[in-house]
């Protein structure tokens, strides 16, 4: 559950280390959606802090539930940049991401990551 | 309590709480009920804290969006639950109950179609075709094919000629075909296949290669060095 204000870790190699969520469509954003961030630390990468990025969140807190019945949450709220097309901008998807990102057209990401939940 | 993360010494100090610099590298998932520990930069498993394997068991071998390969036995599990995993998240261990049979059926018929989704790019000129068979390596699919191509309508000509043959001979259909967008790569998710098809920036900046290197490469039945690309470097307009 995501909304305009919350801060979220940046597990892709972009650069960025964490976004703040400015804008989500709807009033909360869960894993899959792409919300707008603004970059509020960074390193030297691709990205530099203050820009304004479009991210896909990829880790909540919030439980997510699943068709079997199972549900999955995380220690912290992640996202991964992306470009407005749905590219990611990194290379490399560092942390876990979740098989939702394939049911959003989102199998670029889930292309690039190491540890698939 | 031991916990250790092969990757990063520093993460197993973070679990039982005794550097606080790396204490952020630890990341809780909790998932069916069960929750583990894992360190959050490599995704090694620190601990299980609750038991009971077979559950979670069931909750992967449902929530998998296809059927991965089968791998070990569970006994293997019970085992793997008492002692600390440093291995591979993506490999999920599953139920015996799968038929090695149905198993292999599926795999023929996987490798056969992404063989004939190569063809396809060969015939349309894609450059650099490569075959890997990722499915010991990752568990939400079996075969990546790759392919380079020089400009956008070949990545166009390339994805309808590969659609069309998908949903003519082998009778698997996309929810949405993709179009060439201003971004060098396009994907096609067929479930078990999953075909890149890349401009050679693209290929090179996002290196799926080396990042799929454990996985072994498919015998390709056509010769591709018999094809010589005349435009050797044509950038394409994006």
């Amino acid at each position: 559950m995501i909304i305009d204000g919350s801060r979220l870790v940046v597990t892709d190699n972009s650069g960025a280390k964490e976004v703040e969520c400015i804008k989500t469509r709807g009033r909360y954003a869960s894993i899959g959606d792409i919300i707008t961030c603004s970059v509020k630390k960074a390193v030297r990468g691709k990205v530099t802090q203050g820009q304004v990025v479009k991210a896909v969140i990829v880790e909540t807190k919030k439980e997510v539930q699943r068709k079997d019945g199972s549900v999955i949450k995380f220690d912290r709220n992640s996202a991964v940049l992306v470009n407005p097309k749905g590219i990611p901008i990194g290379t490399r998807v560092l942390g876990f991401v979740t098989h939702e990102l394939r049911a959003r057209q989102m199998m670029k990401v889930l292309s690039l990551a190491a540890r698939v939940f | 309590m031991q916990l250790r993360c092969a990757a990063h010494a520093a993460c197993s100090q973070a679990a039982t709480g005794l550097a606080g610099r790396h204490r952020a590298h630890v990341s809780n998932v909790t998932w069916g009920g069960q929750q583990a520990r894992y360190c959050g930069s490599h995704g090694s498993r620190l601990q299980q804290l609750s038991g009971g394997s077979q559950r979670r068991q069931q909750c992967a071998a449902a929530a998998a969006a296809l059927d991965g390969e089968v791998s070990g036995v569970v006994d293997e599990d019970e085992d793997e639950e008492q002692e600390v995993i440093n291995g591979d998240l993506t490999r999920r261990p599953s139920n015996s109950a799968s038929s090695t049979t149905e198993e292999e059926e599926g795999a023929d018929e996987s490798r056969e179609f992404v063989l004939a989704m190569a063809k396809v790019a060969w015939e349309t000129k894609g450059e650099d075709i490569l075959v890997l068979h990722v499915a010991p390596v990752v568990y939400w699919t079996r075969y990546f094919l790759i392919a380079t191509v020089f400009s956008r309508p070949q990545l166009n000509a390339v994805l309808g000629k590969m659609t069309k043959e998908a949903a003519e001979v082998f009778d698997r259909r996309l929810s949405a075909s993709p179009q060439a967008g201003p971004g060098g790569w396009e994907l096609l998710d067929y479930g078990d296949v999953v075909v890149h098809v890349m401009t050679a920036d693209q290929r090179e900046y996002y290196d799926l290669e080396s990042f799929y290197g454990a996985a072994e490469e498919v015998d390709l039945p056509f010769d591709t060095e018999a094809t010589v690309s005349d435009v050797d470097t044509w950038s394409k307009t994006f």
